[in-house]
């Protein structure tokens, strides 16, 4: 096990999360056993204050996440490889981590998008003096629990199997993949102009629909369209971006990597790149989350709600908009100064 | 300006020293207090009336029932919600509660701060509002050089320098002579004419002499009713 | 809302004014961490980019002849073996040793003309005559005389004519540059034997690839070290010890976190004053935004000037106490080489390690008053 300073940080912090999502959680469960927002009695009363305690918490854990996930994929990708031998970026480093280090990341990915969930519905829920939301946030809480605590504990193995004198071959994950060269140009059987083209479609689609769903905010279905849209676009941008566009940032063809993009000598492009694909794939549920809850809440925190989705799909298409300066920019941007396509 | 501040159903219930039972200080407590009056709340010390003011304030939640500002229930809203209507209240509580490293005209001060203006703003309202308590030539003294009646004048004019819409008084005279408690008295009954609800509570009997009031509640027991 | 801003700025700088002398206590406690955490930091950091720069300008791969008993003289024919391989562009032996003086053990090498003509730092030296020799500024003469004794498998004596330039001194600190003949006689070396091989190859990037091969062209087993190899290895120990050092002030910032959230009490007054302001209108927000921006006032010059305090300790040409205290050094300090790229970082990660704690500090016990019921916090405050 490594005693990494970097390492602990994450790790103290993940148990921070954790108690404070379980803490709040201890209230949730009291919220979805006896929450009734018509009584006046005691208990109801009581409970009210202890469910703005509770938010506060879990608004804490979500900050806190996020601040130990940035901090993590930093160390991952620009610190740990040069402690571990033979590791050049981030899938050196999770070559180390064993099985833990990608179970790692899932679960700190679905704890994000719960906590983000939450997070968008508790705007809705503040935005309202009486925060009509309380008991559906205290049943995301209490499905943020175990995730949190299976990433706390994947992180503790991946931490376990993490060994600085122990080499790892960096570039054989990576170059092993294909045999031959007519391997490295296809995809799951399909050659590299068709995922070009299947995500120049999508992509287009997609902003058609969040356009469509941030100026009609209050109409259920493209939002739902939004959803279905992003859902196909996520896997074929990253295969595009992997196979194919990554290869302007890097300057030679084949080197399918989705770490090295994070890299100095790359310009860092893979956190503003992966950032806006997060974003994608976290606000495109939200925005058809809160469309589907707005249907269903009074007037004024309908009207908060619809607003909420819109936001989301406003940044939807920010995200998707900046995901694609930063892959297709640096294509066209090689094509103007060398008169051809990288393509071999 | 508001309609009606209301109680519906409140009871306010305290721990009883180490065990896990309560005692009932305000009991289902319903009562209207409307915009544009002056009401008086008498009763014996520790009948609760300072107790009643700091959940009218929403300064406290009830155990049970509700307080509503214009029918909307204040008193179950979020601190946030509740925080920022308390900006439409001016308070004065039975101990002054200056800040004694503070000037007279920084205390008076206070509540403007974090709502909209300039210092220079803060400046005048607050210069004025000390005028009219008569209180004006205290305005760069240190607080801890006050006697009772100019730290009591100080407070009352803390609580109405912002012209709020609800005015909740405990006890505003209790250290005033009688020319002083009549120009709170004044000032008191002109916030009424202009819309405000006005609460007063107070034990003395020679309320009369410097306030004239709308309506007389008598807390007593835990419960509030007319005054005979 | 820029009107409202400035004015609570206006208003928080009022309210530090009331405890001025908690207020200096809190900027100067933050500066002076700022400034042991920032050096230490910056120390390693430096070492690491003149190394860097230093090692950028010597050979990309340095062969040496291994026995069970440890190093042993390669050949000077060794040179012709290695440049039979494609992909070496350049083989040049190498004579230099540890040696001592009356005064302390120094490195002597000898001089290689074409080497000295090539480097940049060095341009300006001319190559020592036998009975001569160039220094570093860290090797002693008598105040009296230039001449050196230099002990080693023979004894010699050299006239000191030259000393490097400064900004070689991590390199050429304790170093002597003897004649080609000096050097063997003092190293007891015969006339075509070496010390190790020094090589250039076409493709830096690549020297690793070519190890295998120049492993095997040698009729006796060698040890073979890539720039890259000894790049990392100092990187690795100089950012170890400035990890270390870093790591050893974490119960400073703890301690600074409970001074902040002492003094964060001790500003916003009893728990009557946060109740009386709740009472007034003020939002929790209100209260925590006064306490942030109170913080900042005090925090962020605090910080600033702690970090260029640690710079000038680091990189000013006459400051030796950074090397002194933290790595006790007992000679005169080298003069280090500034990399932006490798200076930022380090002033984010100080500046992050002291904010964070102390803004959470700031957040949690303003936030803890804030949350608080009023009328609690007026009566049983205090």
């Amino acid at each position: 096990m490594t005693r990494h300073p970097l390492l602990l940080a994450v790790f103290t912090t993940d148990i921070l999360t954790v108690l404070l999502i379980l803490w709040a959680s201890a209230t949730a469960v009291r919220i979805a056993l006896h929450w009734n927002p018509q009584d006046t009695g005691a208990q109801q009363l009581r409970l009210q204050t202890q469910s703005e305690t509770a938010a506060l918490a879990v608004a804490w854990a979500f900050g806190l996440h996020l601040l130990a996930t940035a901090t993590l994929i930093y160390g991952m990708t620009n610190i740990l490889p040069g402690m571990v031998p033979g590791a050049m970026c981030g899938t050196g480093v999770l070559q180390a981590m064993q099985s833990g280090g990608p179970r790692m990341l899932i679960y700190r990915l679905m704890g994000l998008a719960i906590l983000w969930i939450w997070w968008r519905i508790e705007n809705v829920n503040q935005s309202q003096p009486e925060a009509p939301l309380v008991p559906a946030n205290a049943r995301i809480v209490l499905l943020a629990l175990p995730v949190f605590a299976l990433a706390l504990y994947a992180a503790w193995q991946a931490a376990l199997a993490m060994d600085f004198q122990q080499p790892v071959d960096c570039c054989a994950v990576i170059y092993d993949q294909f045999h031959s060269l007519e391997e490295a140009r296809r995809t799951l059987g399909a050659g590299h102009t068709g995922w070009l083209t299947a995500f120049g479609v999508l992509t287009v689609a997609l902003v058609a629909s969040a356009v469509a769903a941030w100026k009609t905010a209050g109409r259920r279905w493209p939002h739902l369209l939004l959803a279905a849209l992003a859902m196909a676009w996520l896997p074929i941008a990253a295969i595009a971006l992997v196979r194919v566009l990554a290869a302007y940032h890097y300057g030679v063809l084949h080197h399918h990597c989705p770490w090295c993009l994070f890299l100095p000598e790359h310009h860092l492009a893979g956190f503003p790149i992966w950032a806006a694909w997060i974003v994608v794939a976290m606000e495109a549920p939200v925005a058809v989350a809160l469309s589907l809850l707005a249907a269903r809440q009074a007037p004024p925190a309908q009207t908060s709600a619809c607003h909420q989705a819109g936001l989301a799909a406003r940044n939807t298409l920010l995200a998707v908009l900046i995901f694609l300066c930063l892959t297709v920019g640096p294509a066209l941007w090689w094509r103007l100064r060398f008169g051809m396509w990288l393509t071999g | 300006m508001p309609t009606a501040l209301a109680c519906r159903n409140l009871t306010y219930a305290y721990p009883n020293g180490a065990s896990s039972a309560t005692t009932a200080l305000l009991r289902n407590i319903d009562a209207v207090f409307p915009g544009g009056r002056v009401v008086l709340i008498s009763g014996k010390s520790g009948a609760g009336k300072s107790t009643l003011l700091h959940l009218l304030a929403g300064l406290l939640r009830p155990t049970s029932g509700e307080i509503l500002a214009d029918g909307q229930p204040v008193s179950r809203w979020l601190t946030a919600h509740r925080d920022r209507w308390r900006r439409r209240v001016g308070i004065v509580f039975q101990q002054d509660y200056l800040v004694s490293e503070l000037t007279v005209l920084e205390n008076v001060m206070l509540p403007l701060i974090p709502r909209s203006g300039s210092p220079r703003y803060w400046r005048e309202s607050s210069h004025n509002i000390l005028a009219r308590l008569n209180a004006v030539e205290l305005v760069g003294q240190s607080v801890s050089t006050l006697s009772g009646g100019q730290r009591q004048r100080v407070a009352t004019a803390r609580a109405l320098v912002d012209a709020p819409d609800y005015i909740l008084a405990d006890e505003p005279t209790a250290h005033q002579d009688l020319e002083n408690a009549q120009r709170l008295g004044h000032l008191l009954r002109q916030a009424a004419e202009r819309g405000a609800i006005v609460v007063v509570a107070a034990h003395d009997r020679h309320v009369d002499k410097w306030l004239k009031v709308d309506q007389h509640l008598s807390l007593a027991d835990g419960n509030l009713e007319p005054a005979p | 809302m820029r009107h409202r801003r400035y004015a609570q700025f206006l208003w928080a700088g009022r309210e530090l004014l009331t405890h001025p002398g908690a207020t200096l206590l809190m900027a100067l406690s933050m500066g002076l961490l700022t400034t042991m955490m920032a050096t230490g930091l910056l120390l390693s950091q430096a070492l690491t980019a003149t190394t860097s720069r230093l090692l950028d300008q010597g050979p990309d791969l340095v062969v040496r002849r291994v026995t069970p008993n440890g190093g042993q003289p390669i050949s000077s024919q060794a040179a012709d073996l290695a440049l039979k391989i494609p992909g070496i562009t350049e083989a040049r032996p190498r004579i230099w040793g540890t040696v001592s003086t009356p005064q302390a053990a120094v490195t002597v090498v000898a001089a290689d003309r074409d080497a000295i003509a090539r480097l940049t730092i060095t341009a300006a030296i001319q190559a020592p005559v036998r009975g001569e020799a160039v220094a570093g500024s860290g090797v002693h003469l008598p105040e009296t005389d230039a001449h050196l004794v230099l002990h080693g498998t023979d004894t010699i004596t050299v006239r000191i004519t030259q000393r490097f330039p400064q900004e070689t001194d991590l390199a050429t600190h304790d170093l002597v540059m003897l004649h080609p003949d000096d050097a063997r006689r003092l190293l007891g070396l015969a006339l075509d034997e070496a010390c190790d091989l020094a090589l250039a190859v076409f493709h830096p990037d690549e020297a690793e690839a070519l190890l295998p091969e120049l492993a095997r062209v040698f009729p006796w087993p060698v040890h073979i070290a890539t720039r890259q190899e000894t790049r990392k290895h100092y990187a690795t120990a100089f950012g170890r010890r400035g990890g270390l050092a870093a790591l050893l002030y974490i119960p400073a910032v703890i301690a600074l976190a409970l001074l902040t959230a002492a003094v964060i009490r001790q500003h916003i007054g009893s728990r009557s004053r946060v109740g009386l302001l709740k009472a007034l209108g003020w939002t929790s927000r209100d209260i925590v935004g006064l306490q942030i921006t109170k913080a900042a006032i005090v925090g962020l010059p605090a910080i600033a000037g702690g970090l260029m305090l640690a710079y000038a300790l680091v990189y000013a040409p006459s400051q030796t106490w950074a090397g002194m205290l933290l790595l006790g050094w007992q000679e005169t300090a080298p003069i280090m080489h500034l990399d932006a790229g490798f200076a930022a970082p380090v002033f984010l990660e100080v500046a992050g390690i002291l904010l964070i704690p102390y803004l959470a500090a700031v957040l949690w016990s303003s936030l803890v008053q804030a949350a608080s019921n009023p009328h609690d916090l007026l009566n049983r405050g205090n």
